[in-house]
């Protein structure tokens, strides 16, 4: 009567579904934890590879370098001059001059910017020059700037970094190797918007109405590298800090910090990462490395805590994009850069001299200069543009990288224990119940001796378990669609109507501010960011109530929360692994922040009692115990934006008003992804989640009717 | 959908509602609009709208348009945008709304077709042939009182009625998924000429069902006239066509007949209109011979672009003969299902075609509710539905990293592309395989629980 082989095989296959639906939750939260788990094995030395140079042509060290004492009195000339000028028209006047003495051709840019949101102006006067190479066409350049003051901290000067560059400058223009052009320069006002409207000029883009900034007429040609520098004034230093993340998760390719990490140790610079000072070598030496060795535990575990927290600090810098230096607008115009911040010695006191009596600590101009002389003797090297080497690194220090391939699968994983926990809410909508708990595991019963009694056995188990669930399958498109138009209904009021709308607020915030009844909201005493605050939060309020009232009273039929459930797990999941391939730490960041208290939402466990041939199966449900609810309610409460941005702001010493101000800027002025971010997706979902816990319940036995599904 | 009103009242609500969301994305964000016009995903060479005015620039200014390889669409449409080109921006933008609402009327009459023939004459459209339903149906009420315990079949569905479903289609369900897909939205926005062509298959499969044969080939014909690929459709509406009569020789000879004498109006119209016969070449001629390699969504163009120059033309043979080659089996099979014929085909032009777009996967996501019997079988809607979503966020992610932010590459492109192409394969491989098995268990409802359990 039946194929054997056939019913053999249904069997397997059905062991395999059945065992995977009854597990699916269990093997989510595995997944979760597995990623979890994964992402402490990253800093581990092993896991990570030396860097090595990709491009063979840099060649960095080869070149004799012969910067010396002259250029380093011109420098201290240069930082004296600076220091006694007092005002900034005098000092750019300075520079501009200097420029013009030195045979580069010189040009000053004056922009202006107004941001509605903080409701601020900014100027600034950007000066730059262009020392045209001898023997090649002005169609490639390298670039060298140093703000006026730094880009992180705008109350520390940065005469030193501009005395540093206007010296090379002097001392470059004497040397007659280059093959590209060298653009000197000098951003005004806030560094990051003078670099970026000098950029937006420089690339030829239109200036829009809030945006105003002179053309440029003293060009060359495409750029191919930019150096920052960033020194602090003290006699000096202890430590050269890179600061390498652009937006959006941007690097500049990993051979331009090759370079810099092989000259600074021929130069007994020491290097490194966003300032972390490591009580271990960066580099480990071979017998250092083997950890079976006992005598090399602490040693290696010192190391795997400085490596922590490089990549605990990089990868916060890399997924807000807030804390970025001068190089950051560079790279959105692929433009490999990066910021050269020097820590000042502690030891070092009173300002700089030229002439230090007696053995000095630390470094200073000397050692900067032969550094910067090596890199763009390097740079000038390079072949058409940085290509060879990643683009898409991690690292734990500056001899270390971890590639892509080591690095994303933690959070692939956690996208994918959510895919199954969305997985779980689906087999569970579409009408497979738990199956019968003695179908999962259990065998023939020992009574059957032959093959064929087993074989019948199967089947008899295989039509009591399809003839259950085949019913009850959602089998056409209207009842489908019947169901999930609830569902579909709230997801657009969160994701569409309330994220448009938190989208908007920034610029209608402060239009609203002329419109309604002038100082109103100063003598409420709100700021634009406060305001900006409260109406998110009515909106989000407002949308939480339309949600409600919808799933309440429109649709309290058939109402589904683990479609929403569903759905909303898909998206984060989309999120995540999409956002990763771009924006590897925020990615994480978004996973790790919501992968577990989500993955926890409660599925309604719907039962079907084991039906009889004549009563239809009677679902019961539950939607887990009160208090387990309330934790997860609390615990999304942790996640959402306004404590986020009040316990970074406490981390960080800042007020969340300028933090939340700072990321619309970011948004508005350098296309930050992630106010978009958290507008359409991270908060919407959040608003999902709370709508599932606050309404767990669905009346499953009033669905069937309402779908017109057979009994 | 809601209350039961007029069906006029209830489209002219969906088609209100329709224009309204098209308004407020096109007035509302004009930004957005002109970046969606030069989105790969949403247009391609051969349906982009910057480069039909380009077209229409040249002609207008006395050249042939079809120089400089920038216009490769058809000659007809040159003089209405010329005239689209003298109004306002906003008309041309009422113009692509009118388009869409167009399709969804005639999806709505489509469906209304389709219940008229199921419930006017149940057998008429059955798939099986009457003496085996028969049959069928006699073992299973045999079944019914005594073999309950051996096993449990009974609840097999005795009638065609019942079997698809208790709850009837509504051709307002259908307009609306068309109307209100967000590819749609996106497709009208990005004005893809992309809507003719769909309009113009529609239209032959609604005059197909409603047994209007002159005015089914005259609208196949210009769906061939303006992308090549419809021309593959002629078998299914063939098929539509002979249901309701006898299909003799000479009925498909005046059917070629239509056919070909609309084509060759269109294709002198054409001529008259450019004064040379240049468009073939920069019509038909790129989709055949690939010749612009713009990426887009299909598999065409990385292939091309990697190929050695010397096996460019037997794989471009292959290629195109690859698409060609589904039109002949998929009707055999399915002779009896010939409108989900037609919408396999549709799938096949929308993957294997040249130059696709969303557009296309939009017709095959429009013309999919008509099946909504065979749902229940279908195997793989989370997985066709999260890859679908999964390639079209990353197509446009990869694009961004290859093109602006330098750090990827074309295979990161590709790669999303062949993800959309899975998508695309898995749906047309779950349709068949449901409408399949969905006749296997009306042919032999005894095996019918045994097979399901083998999911």
């Amino acid at each position: 009567m039946t194929d054997d082989k056939r019913v053999r095989q249904g069997v397997r296959t059905l062991r395999v579904v059945t065992a995977l639906r009854r597990h699916i939750n269990w093997l989510s939260w595995g997944l979760l934890a597995v990623g979890l788990a994964w992402l402490l094995v990253l800093p581990l030395e092993l896991y990570s590879n030396r860097t090595y140079l990709s491009e063979n042509a840099l060649m960095p060290n080869q070149a004799r370098r012969s910067y010396g004492d002259a250029q380093v009195a011109a420098a201290h000339q240069h930082l004296q001059a600076l220091v006694n000028r007092h005002d900034q028209d005098s000092r750019v006047a300075y520079v501009f001059e200097w420029l013009q003495r030195l045979g580069y051709h010189a040009e000053t840019q004056s922009f202006q910017y107004t941001q509605t949101f903080v409701n601020q102006t900014w100027a600034g006067t950007n000066v730059h020059g262009v020392l045209h190479a001898p023997r090649a066409d002005t169609t490639e350049a390298l670039m060298l700037v140093a703000p006026w003051r730094f880009a992180t901290d705008p109350n520390r000067s940065n005469l030193s970094g501009v005395a540093h560059v206007l010296a090379l400058a002097q001392y470059f223009r004497e040397l007659n190797h280059w093959a590209k052009d060298l653009i000197l320069l000098f951003p005004g006002g806030p560094p990051t918007l003078g670099i970026e409207m000098w950029l937006r000029r420089y690339h030829g883009e239109a200036m829009l109405s809030p945006h105003q900034a002179d053309p440029l007429y003293v060009r060359s040609g495409v750029i191919q590298g930019a150096l920052t520098f960033e020194l602090p004034h003290t006699a000096a230093y202890a430590s050269l800090g890179i600061f390498h993340e652009g937006k959006n998760g941007q690097l500049p390719n990993l051979d331009l910090l090759n370079i810099i990490a092989r000259i600074t140790k021929q130069e007994n610079v020491p290097l490194t990462l966003h300032h972390i000072v490591r009580s271990s070598p960066a580099q480990l030496n071979g017998h250092q490395r083997n950890w079976l060795s006992s005598d090399n535990w602490p040693l290696l575990y010192r190391h795997y805590l400085d490596s922590l927290r490089t990549l605990w600090t990089t990868m916060a810098a890399q997924a807000t994009g807030l804390t970025q230096g001068t190089h950051a607008p560079f790279h959105r115009y692929r433009i490999d850069a990066v910021t050269l911040q020097a820590a000042p010695h502690p030891e070092a006191t009173g300002p700089a001299a030229p002439w230090p009596n007696g053995p000095m600590a630390g470094f200073h101009f000397q050692e900067l200069g032969r550094v910067t002389e090596s890199v763009f003797r390097s740079l000038n090297n390079l072949l058409e543009h940085f290509h060879q080497s990643f683009f898409i690194y991690l690292l734990p220090s500056p001899w270390q990288y971890i590639s892509i391939a080591n690095f994303i699968p933690p959070v692939l994983l956690m996208a994918a224990g959510l895919l199954g926990a969305a997985l779980g809410s689906w087999w569970s909508v579409h009408g497979y119940y738990q199956p019968p708990s003695s179908m999962a595991r259990s065998n023939p019963p020992l009574t059957t001796t032959t093959k064929q009694a087993a074989y019948d056995w199967w089947v008899q188990q295989l039509f009591a378990q399809t003839e259950t669930q085949f019913p009850r399958r959602i089998h056409n498109y209207a009842a489908f669609w019947t169901l999930a138009r609830p569902t579909l209904a709230v997801l657009v009021v969160f994701h569409l109507g309330l994220g448009t709308l938190l989208y908007l607020l920034p610029t209608i915030v402060p239009q609203s501010l002329q419109i309604v009844p002038p100082g109103l909201f100063a003598h409420l005493g709100l700021s634009t960011a406060e305001a900006h605050m409260a109406l998110t939060q009515g909106f989000t309020l407002f949308s939480c109530l339309v949600s409600f009232g919808a799933v309440r009273q429109w649709y309290r039929n058939c109402y589904d929360p683990r479609l929403l459930r569903m759905l909303t797990l898909l998206l984060l999941m989309l999120a995540i692994a999409a956002v990763s391939v771009v924006n590897f730490s925020l990615a994480l960041a978004l996973a790790m922040l919501t992968a577990v208290p989500f993955s926890l939402l409660p599925t309604p466990n719907v039962k079907f009692e084991h039906p009889t041939n004549d009563a239809p199966a009677v679902p019961t449900f539950s939607g887990g115990p009160f208090v387990w609810r309330s934790v997860l309610l609390a615990w999304v409460m942790a996640i959402s934006p306004p404590v986020l941005a009040n316990t970074m702001a406490w981390a960080t010493n800042q007020t969340w008003t300028q933090l939340w101000s700072g990321m619309v800027v970011e948004h508005q002025l350098f296309g930050s992804w992630v106010y978009p971010l958290l507008c359409f997706i991270y908060w919407p979902a959040l608003m999902s989640a709370v709508l599932i816990l606050c309404y767990p319940s669905l009346r499953i036995d009033s669905i069937p009717n309402a779908l017109g599904m057979d009994k | 959908m809601g209350a039961p009103s007029k069906p006029h009242t209830q489209f002219g609500r969906l088609a209100a509602a329709a224009v309204v969301i098209r308004a407020l994305l096109y007035f509302g964000a004009q930004s957005l609009v002109n970046h969606l016009q030069h989105r790969i995903e949403l247009a391609t060479p051969l349906t982009s709208y910057p480069r039909l005015q380009e077209g229409v620039f040249l002609y207008q200014s006395g050249f042939d348009p079809y120089d400089g390889n920038v216009y490769f669409q058809p000659a007809l449409y040159l003089p209405l945008f010329q005239l689209l080109a003298q109004l306002p921006a906003a008309w041309t933008f009422a113009f692509y709304a009118v388009m869409d609402i167009a399709i969804a009327w005639q999806l709505w009459q489509i469906v209304a077709a389709l219940q008229a023939s199921r419930s006017s004459a149940p057998n008429t459209p059955a798939p099986i042939t009457a003496p085996k339903t028969a049959a069928a149906t006699k073992h299973t009420k045999a079944c019914k009182p005594s073999d309950a315990s051996q096993n449990k079949t009974c609840r097999l569905p005795a009638t065609t009625a019942e079997f698809d479903g208790s709850v009837a289609l509504c051709p307002a369900t259908v307009a609306a998924l068309y109307l209100g897909n967000p590819l749609t939205i996106l497709t009208c926005l990005a004005h893809s000429t992309l809507v003719f062509n769909t309009f113009a298959i529609v239209s032959c499969l609604r005059h197909s069902l409603q047994q209007r044969w002159t005015l089914a080939m005259a609208w196949l014909a210009v769906a061939a006239y303006l992308s090549f690929y419809p021309a593959m459709l002629i078998g299914p509406a063939l098929l539509i066509l002979g249901n309701a009569r006898a299909t003799t020789m000479s009925f498909v000879g005046r059917c070629l007949g239509v056919l070909i004498g609309t084509s060759l109006g269109l294709g002198l119209a054409s001529y008259a209109l450019v004064g040379s016969w240049s468009f073939i070449a920069s019509t038909y001629g790129v989709a055949l011979t690939v010749s612009d390699l713009t990426p887009n969504l299909g598999l065409f163009w990385y292939f091309f672009i990697e190929m050695f120059d010397h096996f460019r033309s037997f794989f471009l043979v292959v290629f195109q003969l690859h698409t060609f080659i589904f039109a002949a089996p998929v009707c055999i099979r399915f002779n009896n299902h010939p409108v989900l014929a037609f919408t396999v085909l549709c799938g096949i032009m929308a993957l294997f075609k040249s130059y696709p777009s969303v557009g296309d996967m939009v017709l095959v996501l429009a013309l999919l509710p008509l099946h909504h019997q065979v749902f229940k079988y279908m195997r793989y809607t989370f997985l066709t539905v999260g890859l679908m979503v999964y390639a079209l966020v990353l197509a446009p992610l990869f694009w961004h990293l290859w093109i602006y932010q330098g750090s990827g590459n074309a295979n990161f492109f590709y790669a999303a592309t062949l993800v959309y192409a899975a998508a695309q394969i898995f749906l047309l491989i779950d349709l068949t395989q449901s409408m399949l098995r969905r006749e296997h268990d009306r042919l032999y409802p005894t095996v019918r629980t045994l097979l399901v359990a083998q999911e």
